[in-house]
């Protein structure tokens, strides 16, 4: 315990981490500034103007009534019009979205500024169809409402993507303790004692995952009260904030007991983490990043990412689970990782 | 000396690289004994001292200390040793009194125990007055008396001091050797390797000088002066002594003090 207190006080004493708080809240404050715009411009699908027409005696018409109150549901007005008109009714700007039923199929046009819309408009009216062609297809109208999620503004989504971010720079405390230790040569003096390797492990393990809640917590409080955010699930955030704390510390400390040098062991350990926050939504929001779900899936920044944005937004998350379950997991392997890297570095 | 055995060597060996650093070293230390190891760099005196303190592996041969084997109760034999290294092991940004509290504690030391230990430590190096400064903020001879502190807090029956005056003051250095003479009169047994011949002579009780890995003479200061002169009157001093057994070719080795 004397050990870990020590090592604590060792962390508390580094007045550059100071620094550490000051730029999270400076490159939240950076980034959901610069890409307010972008998240109100992206995330909002606002009704529109929807015209359409059906050729004389088309196999369609018979879901006219279904399509005009499937669109009311959604926030979009309906308009007939006469078949041909559709092209033009756009671009002269009568109506935003247009569709075009024939006996063949349906042609939905819109302008540029309009694909969202247009995106779901020719979504409902597949599902329409498809639904309407083996049942009674008044039955299926509630079923046509677009669920629209209400999306995190800029600064939520900064927010939270920098403080998991910064949760797992913030391993870089060890390297405090771990420093002394190697330019006093205070490894080799405990190696003359009783102390286990256990005892060397939690030595820098729990100190680190104490110095990165702490760090974390101040700096996620102060981009609360500086940008006003609001939180909606307050206990499940700081748990999945915490374990990310946990879970940072254990990767710190097998990484600076296995790798001699500190120097090495930070420029790997800011490789790793710029990686994983690459697919994990720390750059690029997650929800227009183009890649690949698998790649995602080796994230732990992204499973955190996501599920915290989504329990501030919508209030739940599928990702909490796997969160809580990669993070228990990255800390648990990595009890017996560290606790065979500080043998190792025992027996050199 | 008549005391117990501390500790015995058995044909202690290290190689490093296939090349031997000490070579089927025996020894013998009793109890109450303040025993100096000498030899020029590169003899084998660290080797020697790190194998016994558990932070290398002998090649081959055994340690006994306390009647025990290392191989066997190294953790036990730890936990009676107390080891101060040559090179100063303490944190810059922790305080004196923090120190000390660090490394006893590692020995299961706790609670009142533990605060009396960092006292009597500090008071026995004459810290006890700046036990609230910074280690950082020490000169050369207070480093090494925080050094000390640190290896003395568990109260070891053993005490290896590694060239434990090296760069520092005159002051400094008779200060450290009074005290290492008064832990002994307490009851620790010391083995004490320096290269200052003088400082071997004024303490040491019985002395062994080690030269290529392998220990070429064994006694107390007279034993060692009648390996070279008859004459008992002779004036000779150990480090006569020292350059007639070993040589007075240059030790200087690439990679330090082995």
């Amino acid at each position: 315990m004397k050990l870990i207190k020590n090592n604590l006080k060792l962390m508390f004493r580094c007045k550059p981490l100071v620094l550490f708080i000051l730029c999270l809240v400076i490159v939240t404050g950076m980034l959901s500034a610069v890409f307010k715009d972008f998240m109100v411009d992206e995330y909002k699908i606002e009704g529109c103007e929807v015209g359409y027409s059906f050729t004389d005696g088309c196999a369609y018409e018979p879901i006219k009534p279904i399509f005009e109150s499937v669109c009311e549901e959604n926030d979009m007005d309906t308009a007939n019009f006469v078949y041909g008109s559709g092209e033009n009714a756009v671009e002269s700007g009568r109506v935003d979205v247009f569709v075009e039923f024939t006996d063949d199929g349906y042609t939905v046009y819109s302008d540029g500024e309009h694909e969202n819309q247009a995106g779901i408009v020719k979504m409902l009216v597949s599902s329409i169809i498809s639904g309407a062609s083996g049942a009674q297809v008044g039955s299926y109208v509630t079923q046509y409402k677009i669920d629209v999620l209400p999306m995190p503004d800029s600064e939520l989504y900064y927010t939270i993507a920098y403080t998991v971010y910064f949760t797992w720079i913030a391993m870089i405390v060890l390297a405090i303790v771990i420093s002394s230790e190697r330019k006093n040569k205070i490894g080799a003096r405990f190696r003359t004692t009783p102390a286990s390797s256990l005892n060397i492990y939690m030595s820098r393990f729990i100190p680190s995952a104490i110095m990165i809640t702490f760090l974390i917590g101040v700096g996620i409080v102060i981009c609360t009260l500086i940008y006003g955010i609001e939180w909606m699930e307050i206990p499940m955030t700081a748990l999945i904030l915490f374990l990310g704390c946990v879970a940072a510390a254990a990767v710190a400390t097998v990484l600076f007991s296995l790798i001699k040098n500190v120097i090495v062991s930070i420029v790997i350990g800011f490789c790793v983490i710029m990686f994983f926050g690459f697919f994990g939504g720390s750059f690029c929001a997650y929800m227009y990043a183009p890649y690949a779900d698998g790649l995602r899936d080796f994230s732990p920044i992204y499973y955190m990412t996501r599920s915290l944005v989504e329990l501030n937004t919508i209030g739940s998350s599928d990702f909490t689970i796997p969160a809580i379950l990669v993070l228990c997991g990255i800390s648990v392997i990595c009890i017996p990782l560290g606790m065979a890297a500080v043998k190792l570095g025992k027996e050199e | 000396m008549e005391g117990k055995t501390v500790l015995k060597l058995n044909g202690l060996s290290k190689k490093f690289d296939g090349k031997t650093v000490v070579d089927h070293i025996s020894l013998d230390i009793k109890e109450g004994e303040i025993f100096g190891l000498l030899g020029p760099n590169g003899a084998g005196k660290s080797t020697t001292l790190n194998m016994v303190c558990s932070l290398l592996k002998p090649t081959s041969g055994s340690i006994e200390a306390f009647g025990m084997d290392a191989a066997k109760s190294m953790k036990k034999i730890k936990s009676r040793i107390g080891y101060i290294p040559q090179e100063l092991a303490i944190h810059g940004n922790l305080k004196a009194w923090e120190n000390v509290e660090l490394f006893t504690s590692l020995y299961g030391v706790k609670g009142k125990a533990l605060r009396s230990a960092i006292n009597d430590s500090l008071e026995f190096v004459g810290l006890l007055d700046k036990r609230n400064n910074f280690a950082k903020t020490f000169s050369g001879g207070m480093k090494r008396r925080l050094n000390i502190a640190c290896a003395i807090g568990h109260k070891p029956d053993l005490m290896i001091f590694d060239e434990p005056t090296v760069g520092i003051d005159p002051q400094s250095r008779n200060f450290i050797l009074e005290k290492i003479k008064e832990a002994n009169k307490n009851g620790a047994t010391v083995i004490y390797t320096s290269h200052y011949m003088e400082e071997v002579e004024a303490i040491c009780t019985r002395i062994a000088i080690m030269d290529n890995g392998r220990i070429i003479a064994t006694g107390t200061r007279e034993e060692l002066v009648a390996l070279v002169t008859d004459d008992p009157n002779s004036g000779i001093t150990l480090e006569e002594v020292f350059l007639t057994l070993t040589g007075k070719k240059l030790r200087d080795y690439a990679g330090g003090e082995s």
